[in-house]
């Protein structure tokens, strides 16, 4: 009799890998499709948008071909990479390898997380590094331990800050909301105000913010959220965790600092790249944690490091920072989330349990002590004495004498006064006659208000003429300057015949401390025009930059009206 | 609470077994009795060209005490035969050689018994768990319990005897399910059944009383669990075994083997085992001997495909049988199942675990497989502890799910083995 012999197969034979739409090439397919409507909406915010303005057909592809770009650099690095060190297997090609391995997707995410105007040398330098250093070094795909995207993002963000940021292709030195942030935790603007600053609650949640692709629209990232778990790519436990943490300690602090908890909780999550960080980073599954309690104690602590970390510290966003070392500690936590999974008795549950509460409550509350002992107390005025600054004007008289003189009406307790000061805030007019309290309160609040200072109170941006010449044939040049965000913008304007024309848009000041580097792309013409709050911004919202030249151009107009009774516009 | 699943591959899996009236094949031309099953080993009480009957002693096991009886009337042609049993290893056998004289001393005679002979007589026809797992039957009948459990759900795909057996012997079911009770004390036994199988149902229908009642399951893996079933008959959790909580949980095929043992003295000598897969010509529940060799019956019901180049047989059904080599495999008394399918594409293609936590998140026992094969390849045996290796029931289910065709079960089992082994 003839022996049949049967092939030996681990058990059991039937896999759900046997559905050949089932696997790990799909679950990493799937997770590139995901990324389409982010990519979609980046490439309509910061290509087709810029196109519309400027007309350069560059800007209209430029944010795809840097996707393009990052998804090939890494690509391509993988193949050559192996070419040269592994000579494993000879039979499959260095290419089949790179595909194998998935490398495409660092460089695809890194082209997301990076900001637009980044220069492509730099783009290259971060897949070098995501590639080879955080990924083939540790032995390739489902080895690495941290995630290879962020790895390149921290190192170029750390290595080429400047280059990377003083090489903005857009004109203003647009402070991101969450730039502004600082502002509300150690100064005095309220967190209503930063909101309209953002343009008001809906804006933030859901409409097209100023950043890097990832950080534009939170509906795109809503979408791809619902894609992963309809396809099972993604654990839904992991951004829920961090989503619901982020927010609801977000809600605590604030609550503690007596800061409106909906807008700040609300504010802190759709800004930043935290959604992007929850729903495409810390779901990577190379580097999270396998186990089922492993994963939400790991999503746990992600939402609650990274808010510590957006609030206290220099990085404007913690989020990649926080998932990295989070990568760090995922194999502990896996270890520690499988054990408490088996734990039987309830007691050594508890204690388990009881470990990340603490850590929880600990830094919940180290984050309170901390901000509350930077915020600057905010005094308050006496109950009976009720002050109020009515408005500031420009003394036209003054300015014919080249003298630079604003009027100050404030109202205390019914009665107006009209104070004069300089430029500086010194007051020039008689105030000897007022009482001690009264002039003490008047001092307090010109300061509070002055010009040319960067405070955040409305007046931070008004407009004023700094000078005026009458030329021989009746053209009148006038120059104004307002305060922007980091020093002055200057336009200075021609008017002659009924007509007002700008001569220069200074904007050389405002942008110094960002290197200096400016790519205008805008013409002067445009500037004023965006200077009319109409379509305030290329890229970004509402700026302190373009509402200073709304202001400068504003107090042309004033000055004009005052002189000649209204142009013709 | 007990997660489980709808395994959605090969979906007629249990069709092509399952309106196939069953058939006999008695007359094997030899039997072998393996010396070692469910981690005992069994000691051989008879010599070389010794004559043996039908349903004579010839081995005994060494802890518990199972008497193993000849199934045929002949000669011991060798007491250390190497044969292929359903662990998966070549296992030492008692071989006889059949006489086709059927001489036996077995006396069917219609008996009334007491608690204690009741179950005298399961221990003395050594009668264990033909579901699969081979644990001593009598042992779980030693201490009082107040429900009983039929376990009818045949939650792994390809398995139909059971399936068949409620079918067929409805009767010896119902009679073994009283005696059953009888020994035990029991209040109430649950038949449990799945939902779509209406047929057994409407039949199982008439036999129902204060005393007998159905337990519907869903059609997912695994739901024939023993833990599952008492937390849904009767929202109970144990530690170790159902006894605890006052549960005893027996396969339908057990339940006819008491009822043949305590009615009639008959001991355990024959089952039906499920011969199916889709590279057999006629998938079939067969009748047979304990010791068949499996290449007897497949000649018998009609041999194998020949479109199929490469083949896989299993001992057991598609998710927690052994794969064998070949098949002279010896039917025992708690295989119940041997699935001879294709050989999958790309079936040892793997890659790298990407994470995913699958399967942690299926896991019905709640271990965390990774971790496991970690520490296994490790040898870290403290750890292996810590991670509670030994509760691993060996579903399959994370080698199944994992999308990187890891073999997780593999590992896992055999971690346990190695925490056995001390």
């Amino acid at each position: 009799m003839i022996k049949k012999k049967y092939e030996i197969i681990k058990e059991p034979y039937i896999r759900k890998t046997s559905n050949k739409y089932y696997g790990t090439k799909n679950i990493m397919i799937d997770f590139i499709i995901a990324l389409l409507p982010i990519i979609l909406v980046g490439i309509y915010k910061n290509g087709v948008e810029v196109y519309i303005k400027n007309d350069n057909f560059y800007s209209l592809i430029h944010p795809l071909i840097f996707i393009i770009l990052g998804g090939l650099f890494t690509f391509s690095i993988e193949c050559v990479y192996y070419l040269l060190f592994d000579k494993s297997s000879v039979e499959i090609s260095c290419i089949k390898k790179s595909l194998n391995s998935y490398s495409i997707i660092p460089g695809l995410l890194l082209s997301i997380i990076l900001p637009l105007h980044t220069p492509i040398w730099i783009l290259f330098i971060a897949c070098l590094f995501a590639t080879v250093i955080a990924k083939l070094i540790y032995g390739g795909f489902g080895n690495n331990i941290f995630n290879p995207a962020l790895v390149g993002y921290i190192f170029v963000m750390t290595a080429f800050y400047g280059v990377i940021d003083g090489n903005k292709s857009d004109i203003f030195s647009a402070p991101t909301p969450l730039s502004s942030l600082n502002n509300l935790l150690f100064h005095n603007i309220t967190i209503e105000e930063l909101i309209e600053n953002s343009g008001g609650l809906l804006n933030i949640c859901f409409g097209l913010k100023s950043g890097t692709i990832a950080e534009t629209s939170t509906l795109a990232l809503l979408f791809s959220l619902i894609f992963l778990y309809v396809k099972r790519v993604i654990d839904i436990k992991t951004p829920i965790i961090i989503i619901v943490t982020f927010f609801f300690t977000a809600f605590i602090v604030a609550l503690f600092l007596k800061i409106n908890p909906f807008y700040f909780s609300l504010f802190n999550l759709f800004n930043g790249g935290i959604l992007f960080g929850a729903i495409f980073m810390a779901t990577e599954p190379v580097t999270s944690p396998r186990s089922y309690y492993g994963k939400i104690i790991y999503a746990f602590l992600i939402g609650l490091i990274s808010l510590f970390l957006r609030l206290l510290s220099d990085l404007r966003d913690g989020t990649s920072t926080t998932i990295l070392f989070m990568n760090m500690l995922s194999l502990i936590i896996d270890n520690f989330g499988a054990k408490l999974r088996v734990e039987e008795l309830f007691i050594n549950k508890l204690k388990k349990i009881s470990i990340i509460v603490l850590i929880y409550l600990f830094i919940t509350s180290y984050m309170i002590i901390k901000i509350n002992s930077y915020k600057v107390p905010i005094e308050k005025p006496n109950e009976d004495i009720n002050i109020e600054l009515i408005n500031i004007n420009q003394s036209y008289e003054k300015l014919k004498e080249n003298i630079i003189e604003f009027n100050y009406k404030i109202k205390i307790n019914n009665e107006q006064f009209i104070i004069s000061t300089d430029i500086d805030g010194n007051i020039k007019s008689n105030i000897n006659d007022l009482s001690e309290e009264y002039k003490e309160y008047i001092i307090e609040i010109i300061q509070k208000n002055k010009i040319n200072k960067r405070s955040n109170s409305k007046n931070n941006h008004y407009g004023f003429i700094v000078s005026t010449t009458l030329n021989d044939d009746g053209e009148e040049i006038i120059t104004s300057q307002a305060r922007g965000y980091v020093n002055n913008v200057i336009i200075v304007a021609k008017y002659f015949n009924n007509k007002v024309e700008v001569i220069e848009v200074d904007l050389s000041k405002e942008t110094e401390l960002n290197g200096g580097l400016i790519n205008s792309t805008g013409t002067k013409n445009d500037l004023i025009n965006i200077g009319k709050g109409e379509n305030s911004d290329i890229v970004s919202n509402v700026t302190y930059t373009s509402v200073s030249l709304f202001s400068a151009r504003k107090a042309i107009y004033d000055y004009i009206s005052y002189q000649y009774g209204g142009t013709n516009e | 609470m007990f997660k489980n699943i709808k395994i959605c591959e090969y979906k007629d899996n249990k069709k092509i077994s399952n309106d196939v009236k069953s058939i006999d094949y008695l007359n094997p031309k030899n039997i072998y009795l393996p010396l070692f099953d469910h981690n005992e080993s069994y000691e051989c009480l008879v010599n070389l060209d010794q004559k043996v009957i039908k349903g004579e002693i010839v081995a005994v096991s060494t802890k518990t005490k199972i008497p193993l009886h000849s199934s045929v009337s002949g000669i011991v042609k060798s007491i250390n035969t190497k044969m292929w049993t359903k662990i998966g290893k070549l296992v030492e056998c008692i071989e006889i050689e059949n006489d086709y004289q059927e001489t036996t001393n077995i006396i069917l005679e219609n008996r009334q018994l007491t608690n204690d002979e009741i179950i005298k007589s399961i221990q003395e026809a050594g009668i264990i768990g033909m579901g699969g797992a081979g644990f001593p039957t009598y042992i779980k009948y030693q201490k009082e319990a107040d429900i009983l459990i039929v376990n009818g759900c045949e939650c792994e795909p390809f398995i139909t005897c059971d399936y068949r057996l409620m079918l067929e012997q409805t009767i010896k079911l119902i009679n073994g399910t009283h005696y059953a009770l009888k020994a035990l004390n029991a209040s109430v036994a649950y038949i449990a059944i799945k939902k779509h199988n209406h047929e057994v149902i409407d039949i199982l229908n008439k036999y129902i009383d204060d005393k007998i009642k159905l337990l519907l399951v869903n059609n997912k893996y695994p739901v024939g669990w023993e833990r599952y079933l008492v937390y849904k008959a009767t929202k109970r959790k144990y530690k170790n075994i159902p006894i605890e909580v006052g549960c005893v949980v027996n396969n339908v095929s057990t339940i006819i083997a008491i009822n043949e043992a305590v009615r009639y003295r008959q001991p355990l000598i024959e089952r039906l085992v499920t011969i199916t897969g889709y590279c057999l010509e006629n998938p079939i529940n067969v009748r047979c001997k304990i010791g068949t060799t499996l290449d007897e019956i497949i000649n018998y019901i009609g041999g194998l495909k020949h479109k199929y180049h490469k083949k896989v047989l299993m001992a057991g059904g598609g998710m927690t049988g052994k794969s064998i080599p070949v098949d002279e495999l010896v039917i025992t008394k708690s295989l119940n199942c041997v699935t001879i399918m294709p050989l999958p594409k790309e079936y040892n293609k793997l890659s790298n675990c990407i994470g995913c936590g699958r399967c942690a998140y299926i896991c019905p026992t709640k271990l965390t497989p990774t971790e496991i094969k970690k520490y296994y390849q490790l040898k870290d045996k403290e750890e292996l502890n810590n991670l509670k290796s030994n509760r691993c029931i060996e579903c399959g289910l994370c080698s199944y799910i994992c999308p990187s065709k890891i073999d997780l079960t593999f590992f896992t089992t055999k971690a346990k083995e190695f925490l056995k082994r001390g």
